[in-house]
């Protein structure tokens, strides 16, 4: 597979501050950079070759839908395609903008549609925002390439691998499998604690053994409770059993009090 | 994550008046293409602290995050020695770094130099649980992004010209500075000599100040040239200073002091 090539910093630059005056564009059904580029450079070649067989197209690694049913694939497929990344160059706008706007165009057409989501044509500013928010990467806080619609499913995968287990991506199977794995990302894996591996991992290792905790109305207690405790102890260095055996405990209060408060 | 200035459940050192005694971590941070390397010591005067953490009941714990890469991690020990290295590749500007102690196992815990409002008071602890922390402190790390192509954006050539001033050329796809015949020689007898890699940095220096100028001047006139775009990045992307010269100063790592320190070297040597 030959090198990726990213848009120039320069012509991102211009990219993004012609947002409202591209703002139709993102409706088009077809990619359109190269017919606004007009003849001026566009991309330029980067040293990264995503992990393909000859012949496939990068374009392809993406199953094409409309909802976060084909997200887990598309994570997992993305990461194994994209696993010479370094954090540092997956944090480059550079390259998931222009993967967003050129191979996977489609892709973000389908997924993350301009129309609908209560955005109408005539919202402009809100049209404006949500084309930053998922075509761009607005900001330097590592939330924004969890919004991004292609880099999300990169580092998703990312943030969730281990290595240690006979099938690196359980954890992010487990993500996928709440049933609103939106407000689980939001709750959890944007926030600082979604950075600390064991309290992820033990959070997510609860919930495959309780489907309980994968009700909103348990987890999002679960999870400021266990973000309380780590304002006065260093959650970093409990083992992962612990923060588990400690989250089951709250659980459990919590599904009694609830029980209690029903009957 | 800012760790002082807080209200914890029980005394902590370091923390606002929570105690007397003192926490402290003096660090040092510096970044190659490779690592991320910290170094520095602990001083930490509150004895009850110091005697948990010799007898393991305690550790340091170097904890680190960079919130562009979402890295986070903990470094436990318990010399007062610090020296780490991480890959530099996990991050990307903005590093915060911030030094405890925290207990190792569970017990109980009680300073002597408390605050009167926990005079004579026990606190039970638990594994985790912070007993000191020192100001948290922030380095940025400017790599450029590694997906780039690497390769210099510079190349010294000969102009063809006798007895010129060197002149500098923007117009290729990297900033070609241009010696004349005789100072080219000359570059080339001294480039692999201990003091070359100094003095090229002062052929190095004014080429790169002049083409940061003029990029931030005329944006519109490199936009195809391909060391525009990567200077560029590294300048938007890095908080660059806004002067021209302490930005050329900034991504060639400091030029003038590493050549005064190898003229001082070799001065050393000479006088050995």
């Amino acid at each position: 597979m030959s090198e990726l090539s990213i848009f120039p910093a320069i012509f991102l630059q211009n990219l993004q501050s012609r947002i409202k005056i591209n703002r139709k564009r993102y409706s088009e059904p077809d990619p359109w950079i190269e017919e606004m580029a007009g003849g001026s450079k566009f991309s330029i070649q980067s040293r990264f070759s995503p992990n393909l067989d000859p012949g496939v197209a990068v374009s392809s690694i993406l199953a094409i839908a409309d909802d976060a049913a084909s997200d887990l694939t598309n994570a997992i497929q993305l990461h194994e395609a994209f696993s010479g990344l370094s954090p540092i160059a997956a944090r480059d706008p550079r390259l998931w903008v222009s993967l967003a706007h050129i191979e996977f165009w489609r892709y973000m057409r389908t997924r993350w549609p301009l129309e609908g989501r209560a955005i109408r044509q005539s919202d402009s500013e809100k049209a404006e925002d949500f084309i930053k928010e998922r075509y761009f990467l607005a900001g330097n806080d590592s939330r924004t390439l969890l919004r991004h619609g292609i880099s999300r499913l990169w580092w998703i995968a990312h943030l969730t691998i281990d290595g240690a287990k006979e099938d690196p991506y359980y954890y992010t199977k487990l993500l996928f499998s709440f049933s609103d794995s939106q407000d689980i990302l939001a709750t959890l894996v944007e926030r600082n604690l979604g950075r600390c591996r064991p309290a992820l991992q033990a959070f997510l290792d609860l919930a495959a053994e309780k489907p309980e905790a994968m009700d909103r109305q348990y987890y999002r207690p679960l999870i400021k409770c266990l973000n309380s405790q780590g304002g006065a102890r260093l959650i970093d260095l409990l083992p992962k059993a612990t923060i588990k055996e400690n989250l089951q405990v709250l659980l459990d209060d919590a599904c009694r009090l609830s029980s209690q408060s029903t009957s | 994550m800012r760790l002082t200035e807080r209200s914890y459940p029980r005394p902590v050192v370091g923390n606002r008046d929570d105690a007397s005694s003192e926490f402290a971590a003096k660090l040092k941070g510096r970044v190659d293409g490779q690592f991320f390397y910290l170094s520095g010591t602990i001083h930490c005067s509150s004895q009850p602290i110091s005697d948990m953490v010799r007898s393991k009941q305690a550790a340091y714990v170097i904890h680190l995050e960079c919130s562009a890469t979402a890295y986070r991690s903990a470094h436990q020990q318990t010399n007062s020695d610090i020296r780490i290295e991480i890959p530099s590749r996990h991050f990307c500007g903005r590093v915060e770094v911030n030094v405890l102690a925290c207990a190792t196992n569970p017990g109980k815990y009680s300073l002597p130099e408390a605050h009167p409002d926990y005079a004579g008071t026990d606190f039970p602890i638990l594994p985790g649980d912070i007993l000191a922390v020192s100001p948290g402190v922030e380095y940025y790390v400017d790599l450029q992004s590694d997906i780039d192509k690497i390769g210099s954006i510079m190349l010294i050539r000969d102009s063809g010209e006798d007895e010129v001033p060197m002149r500098v050329d923007l117009g290729g796809e990297k900033i070609c500075i241009l010696l004349s015949i005789q100072d080219y020689d000359r570059y080339r007898q001294i480039k692999d000599h201990p003091l070359g890699h100094a003095l090229s940095s002062s052929i190095v220096l004014p080429a790169l100040t002049y083409a940061i100028d003029q990029l931030r001047s005329t944006p519109g006139d490199f936009e195809s040239q391909r060391w525009a775009e990567l200077l560029l990045r590294r300048l938007e992307q890095s908080g660059m200073p806004d002067e021209s010269l302490a930005a050329a100063q900034e991504i060639l790592k400091f030029p003038i002091s590493r050549a005064l320190a190898a003229g001082v070297s070799v001065l050393e040597i000479a006088e050995e």
